[in-house]
């Protein structure tokens, strides 16, 4: 709910796959996981306040396509069930360059982007070192 | 006119803990100078560039703070311009991020001791990331 009015778009599935690029800062090895995980930092809403961008895949094309022009990025995997479950709604937003771009619209507690940041998946795995 | 985006001497002058920088500083002294150089919208969303008083913020409380056997931390700029250090290993996640030059918000989590402890601290009362850093220290050593 944003000011009483609820923006989640219900033709958008809880299995969707909302893709979200992740700059070489924004991923490690996570020893205590034992694998290479995104920071909670990389889930924040844009810098200009606007909410969190992300692809809807199932919209996109392949997922490298995704990253051009991003060198060194990979590309996570949330769904948005699991955005729906941490209080977020999902709202198509079409731009020229990107027909499938969405925003994850509702706050973002520490909790939420951890949480996101753990469950993520990788569509692109980062590049080695 | 730029402005300078570095560290300032005093800091980047290796401080000595028994005549010898811990095995973290210099990594981490690297780390942030390097994160001094993103430029606006470093990645692809908006990010402001760090600002030099957060980084600053962010090494002070390390040397202040972390024992000289601590593990490495993760740097990791911040979409608004901050500095989020962070250690997952051994059981254990830690996660500092400056809010403000003398503010900081922490998480902690201790799987094999149950427990869990989140909030802000201010510059002055650290005492609970030093304590958190020497559980880490020691169980990583």
């Amino acid at each position: 709910m944003l000011d009483g009015q609820t923006l989640d778009d219900p033709s958008i599935p809880d299995d969707a796959e909302l893709w979200r690029r992740i700059p070489p800062w924004h991923f490690y090895f996570d020893g205590k996981l034992g694998r290479i995980r995104p920071s909670k930092a990389a889930f924040e809403d844009d810098g200009d306040g606007s909410p969190m961008s992300v692809i809807l895949a199932a919209e996109a094309g392949q997922p490298e396509r995704a990253l051009e022009g991003h060198e060194g990025y990979a590309l996570a995997v949330i769904t948005a069930g699991l955005a729906r479950s941490c209080g977020q709604q999902i709202v198509r937003d079409p731009t020229a360059e990107e027909p499938a771009h969405a925003v994850v619209i509702g706050l973002k507690t520490d909790s939420i982007k951890r949480r996101f940041a753990r469950e993520a998946r990788w569509a692109v795995l980062p590049p080695d070192p | 006119m730029s402005v300078p985006r570095s560290l300032p001497a005093e800091l980047v002058a290796s401080p000595t803990w028994n005549g010898q920088a811990p095995a973290w500083f210099g990594p981490t002294l690297r780390s942030l100078q390097e994160a001094l150089q993103l430029p606006q919208n470093w990645n692809s969303y908006g990010a402001r560039p760090v600002d030099p008083d957060l980084a600053v913020t962010a090494l002070k409380l390390l040397i202040k703070s972390a024992p000289s056997d601590a593990p490495q931390p993760i740097v990791v700029p911040t979409m608004q311009g901050g500095i989020l250090l962070e250690w997952h290993m051994q059981g254990i996640d830690l996660e500092v991020e400056t809010l403000g030059v003398e503010r900081f918000h922490v998480f902690y989590a201790d799987e094999r001791e149950g427990r869990e402890w989140e909030g802000d601290l201010t510059v002055g009362d650290e005492a609970p990331i030093v304590e958190f850093l020497t559980t880490l220290s020691r169980r990583a050593a």
